[in-house]
C-alpha cells in the first residue's frame, strides 16, 4: 500500500516537471493568445503563462496548476460580478498584476480581487485597487499571500467594505509584507488556526488584525495604525503577537490592542503609541506581556475584572495621560514577572541603593483613574486642576489594600531599539529658544518702568 | 461715551502693561509652553497636529491655574484702586458705568497679549520642530485662554464693585480663584462617587456649565487636545446637550454669558454705590 502510495507520487512528480512543460504567452504582438482565459484552457497542469502589459477585462478561473506571471502590472480589470480570479487547484502562482473590478458585494458577499479554494498556492506581488475583498483564502491551507498592494472601497461605510485578507476555516497560511489600507478588517483569521501575519503594514481600516477562534497564530513586525483597533483579538489560544508597532488607533471607540476571551498568549516587544487605548484585557487570562513601550496613550492599559491571572514585566509606560483603568476590582494581576517590574514615567519614588529598582512601591491607578473605573462620566474632568488635588490628597491619606501596584518598579528607561524613528528638536536648537527666552525675561523685568499703581 | 470709553481703556491697559509681574507672567507663560512644546516634540515622533494637541493637552492645567488668578489679581486690584484716585475718577464727567467697562476693556487687552505672546511662543516651538499643521487649533486654545481671562476679569469686577475695601475684595477675588479653580471640581467629583448610575453622570455634564473654568478646559480639550481624548463621556457630554450643534451653541452662549453677566452686575453695583 505505501509502496503504491510512493510510485504515484513519483508519477505525479514526474507529470509535474515534464519535459514538455510549456511557456504561452498572452497580449502583445506575437502572442499565443490576446486574452489570459483561453490561454488558461489551451494550456495543462506544470505550464506557465506569462501576460505581458495591457488591460484585460476578464474573469479568471484557474482550475489547474499554473502560474501565471505578469510583466510590469498589466491590469486585470474584471466584470464586476463575483471575483476576478478564483484559484480551485492546487500549487499555483500569480503574480504582478494589478487587478480590478470586482464585485461590490451585492450579490455575493465573498467579492474578491482573488479568491483561493485550494492548498498550497502563492499570490505574490499584485495591486489590488478599489476592490471589495482582496484576498480570501476560504476552506484552504498553505497558501502564501505576500508582497501585495491592496487599496479597498475607503469611501465606504465599514459595512459595506470587505477584508483585505480574509482567511475562513483556512489553517496555516501565511500572510507577508502586504500593504493594506481602506478596508473592513485589513487582515481577518477566522476559524484559521496556526497562521502567520508577519511584515504587514495595514491602515484606515476598520481593524488592522482580526482574528477569531483561530489559535496558534504568530503576528509578528507589522504596523497597524489609523484605525479604529490596531490588532483585535477574540476567542483564540496561545497567540504569539511580537514587535508590531500599534499606532494612533483613535477616536472614541479607539484601541491598539483588545485581548477578549484569549487566553495562554505572549505580548511582547510591540509599541504601541498613540492610541486612545493601547491595551483592552477583558475576560482574558494567563496571558505574559512583557517588554512593549506604552507610549503616548490616553489610556496604556484598561484592565476588565473578567481578565484574570495576566503578568506583565518590563514594559515601559510612557507618557500616557493614564497608564491603567480598572474596571471592577483587579483580579489577580501580576505587575512583575520574575522578579522585574515595568518602567513608569510617572513613578516618583527613588532608588537610593542603585540596583535599578524603586525603593517604594509604585500604585498603578491614580485617584482619577479610580474615579473613572467607577463612574466613566469623570472623564470630563480630565486635566482639571482639581483632579491632580485629588491625586494629591490620595496619595497624603494612603491607598487602599486591594489597589494595583508594581512592586518592583524599573527606574530606567530601556535603550530604543530604533533610535531614528525619535524625532526630535535639534539640541541646539532647544538651548537657543532657551536661552532666548531667560533673556527675553530678563529684558522685560529690567525695562520695566518704576511707575507703578 | 466710546471716547471716554476708550480713553480709560488705554489708561487702564498701559497700567496693567507696566505692572511686572504682568512681564513675569508673560515670560513664565512662554516658558512653560515652550517647555511643553519640546517635551510633547521629544516625547512622541509626532506629526504637526498631534505636537500642537499634546502641547495644548499639557499646558490646559496651568492655563486653568494661573489665567483665572492673574485675572482676578489684575481685575480687582484695577477695579478697586486705592482710595484718593477714587473720587478724582468719579469726578470727572464719565458714568460710573463708563469706568467699570471701561477698565474691564483695558485689562481684557493686557492679559490677552500676555497670553498670546506666551502661548504664542510654545506655538512657534513646535512648528519649528513639527511643522504648521494643526496651528488653527493650537490657535483655537490660544483664543480660549483669553476668553477665560476676560470671563475671571468680569468676575473681578463684579468683586470689586460688591466690596467696599481694596484688601476685602483681594481676598474675595482670592477665594473665587480657589473656588472655581480646586473647589468646584473637587465637589462635583465626590459627588459624582457617591452618586451612581446615569444620574451621576448628568450631574457631572450639567455642572460643566456652572464653572467658567471647566467650561473652557471642556471646549479646549475637545476641540484642540488629542482627537476624542475625552472619549465616550466627551460624546455622552455632547448627546446630554442634544448634539454637536446645540451643544456649541450652549457653549458659546454659556461663555458669552459668562463674560458678561459679572461685569453687567458689576456695573450696576457700582452705579449704587455710595461714594
Amino acid at each position: 500500500m505505501t509502496r503504491r502510495i510512493a510510485l504515484c507520487a513519483v508519477v505525479l512528480g514526474l507529470v509535474a516537471a515534464r519535459a514538455d512543460a510549456r511557456t504561452w504567452t498572452v497580449g502583445g504582438d506575437g502572442a499565443d493568445f490576446p486574452l489570459i482565459a483561453p490561454a488558461i484552457a489551451a494550456a495543462s497542469a506544470g505550464d506557465v503563462i506569462r501576460v505581458r502589459g495591457g488591460v484585460y477585462r476578464e474573469d479568471l478561473v484557474i482550475d489547474k496548476q499554473l502560474a501565471i506571471i505578469g510583466e510590469g502590472h498589466p491590469t486585470l480589470f474584471g466584470t464586476g460580478l463575483g471575483s476576478v480570479v478564483t484559484i480551485t487547484a492546487p500549487g499555483c502562482e500569480l503574480s504582478g498584476f494589478t487587478i480590478e473590478g470586482s464585485g461590490m458585494g451585492e450579490t455575493n458577499e465573498m467579492d474578491a480581487a482573488v479568491q483561493v479554494r485550494s492548498n498550497g498556492n502563492r499570490i505574490v506581488d499584485n495591486r489590488m485597487r478599489r476592490v471589495f475583498y482582496g484576498v480570501v483564502v476560504a476552506d484552504a491551507r498553505r497558501n502564501e499571500i505576500a508582497d501585495n498592494e491592496i487599496q479597498g472601497l475607503r469611501d465606504r461605510g465599514f459595512g459595506q467594505r470587505g477584508d483585505g485578507i480574509y482567511l475562513y476555516r483556512a489553517p496555516e497560511n501565511s500572510v507577508a509584507r502586504n500593504r493594506i489600507s481602506g478596508e473592513r478588517d485589513g487582515i481577518y483569521f477566522q476559524y484559521a488556526p496556526r497562521g502567520r501575519a508577519v511584515d504587514n503594514v495595514v491602515s484606515d481600516s476598520r481593524y488592522g488584525l482580526h482574528d477569531m477562534f483561530s489559535d496558534d497564530a504568530v503576528i509578528a513586525r507589522n504596523r497597524f495604525g489609523d484605525s479604529v483597533v490596531g490588532a483585535n483579538i477574540m476567542d483564540s489560544r496561545r497567540i504569539l503577537v511580537e514587535r508590531n508597532r500599534i499606532a494612533r488607533n483613535r477616536g472614541v471607540p479607539g484601541i491598539g490592542l483588545t485581548l477578549k476571551d484569549c487566553d495562554d498568549s505572549i505580548v511582547r516587544d510591540n509599541e504601541i503609541v498613540e492610541n486612545a487605548r493601547g491595551l483592552f484585557l477583558d475576560g482574558s487570562s494567563s496571558n505574559r506581556f512583557s517588554d512593549n513601550t506604552f507610549r503616548a496613550n490616553d489610556t496604556a492599559v484598561t484592565l476588565f475584572s473578567s481578565a484574570e491571572r495576566n503578568a506583565f514585566g518590563g514594559n515601559q509606560f510612557v507618557d500616557n495621560w493614564s497608564d491603567l483603568v480598572l474596571s471592577g476590582r483587579d483580579s489577580g494581576t501580576r505587575w512583575t514577572i520574575d522578579g522585574r517590574g515595568n518602567y513608569w514615567s510617572r513613578y516618583r519614588g527613588f532608588d537610593f541603593d542603585g540596583d535599578g529598582i524603586g525603593d517604594t512601591p509604585h500604585p498603578l491607578v491614580g485617584a482619577f483613574e479610580r474615579l473613572e473605573g467607577t463612574t466613566p462620566a469623570a472623564r470630563i474632568f480630565l486635566q482639571s486642576p482639581a483632579a491632580a488635588g485629588l491625586e494629591l490628597a490620595a496619595r497624603m491619606g494612603g491607598r487602599a489594600a486591594d489597589d494595583a501596584t508594581d512592586d518592583r518598579p524599573l527606574v530606567r528607561r530601556a535603550a530604543r531599539r530604533d533610535p531614528a524613528a525619535a524625532r526630535t528638536l535639534h539640541p541646539f536648537a532647544a538651548a537657543s529658544i532657551f536661552a532666548g527666552l531667560a533673556a527675553l525675561a530678563v529684558a522685560m523685568i529690567r525695562g520695566t518702568d518704576p511707575c507703578s499703581r | 461715551m466710546t471716547a471716554h470709553l476708550l480713553t480709560i481703556a488705554r489708561l487702564e491697559f498701559v497700567a496693567a502693561a507696566r505692572l511686572k509681574w504682568i512681564r513675569l507672567l508673560t515670560a513664565a507663560f512662554a516658558l512653560l509652553a515652550a517647555a511643553a512644546a519640546y517635551s510633547a516634540a521629544a516625547a512622541t515622533e509626532l506629526s504637526g497636529a498631534d505636537g500642537f494637541a499634546r502641547t495644548t493637552m499639557a499646558l490646559v492645567p496651568v492655563v486653568m491655574i494661573l489665567v483665572p488668578l492673574a485675572a482676578l489679581v489684575l481685575g480687582v486690584s484695577g477695579q478697586a484702586a486705592e482710595p484718593g484716585s477714587e473720587p478724582f475718577l468719579f469726578g470727572q464727567p464719565v458714568s460710573r458705568a463708563t469706568v467699570v467697562i471701561g477698565r474691564w476693556m483695558g485689562e481684557s487687552a493686557a492679559l490677552a497679549g500676555a497670553i498670546v505672546v506666551g502661548l504664542g511662543v510654545g506655538g512657534g516651538v513646535v512648528a519649528l520642530g513639527s511643522g504648521v499643521d494643526g496651528l488653527p487649533r493650537f490657535a483655537v486654545f490660544v483664543l480660549a485662554a483669553v476668553v477665560l481671562a476676560v470671563i475671571f476679569l468680569s468676575i473681578a469686577a463684579a468683586i470689586a464693585s460688591a466690596t467696599d475695601k481694596r484688601v476685602a475684595a483681594l481676598g474675595a477675588g482670592t477665594f473665587a480663584w480657589f473656588f472655581f479653580v480646586l473647589l468646584y471640581d473637587g465637589a462635583a467629583l465626590s459627588l459624582a462617587g457617591w452618586i451612581s448610575g446615569s444620574l451621576g453622570g448628568r450631574v457631572l455634564f450639567g455642572s460643566v456649565f456652572g464653572n467658567p473654568a471647566d467650561l473652557i478646559r471642556v471646549v479646549t480639550l475637545s476641540i484642540a487636545g488629542t482627537p476624542n481624548v475625552l472619549g465616550a463621556a466627551g460624546d455622552a457630554w455632547i448627546r446630554f446637550l442634544g448634539g454637536t450643534t446645540t451643544a456649541t451653541v450652549a457653549a458659546m452662549s454659556a461663555l458669552t454669558a459668562w463674560m458678561l453677566a459679572p461685569l453687567a452686575v458689576g456695573v450696576r453695583l457700582m452705579s449704587r454705590r455710595d461714594l
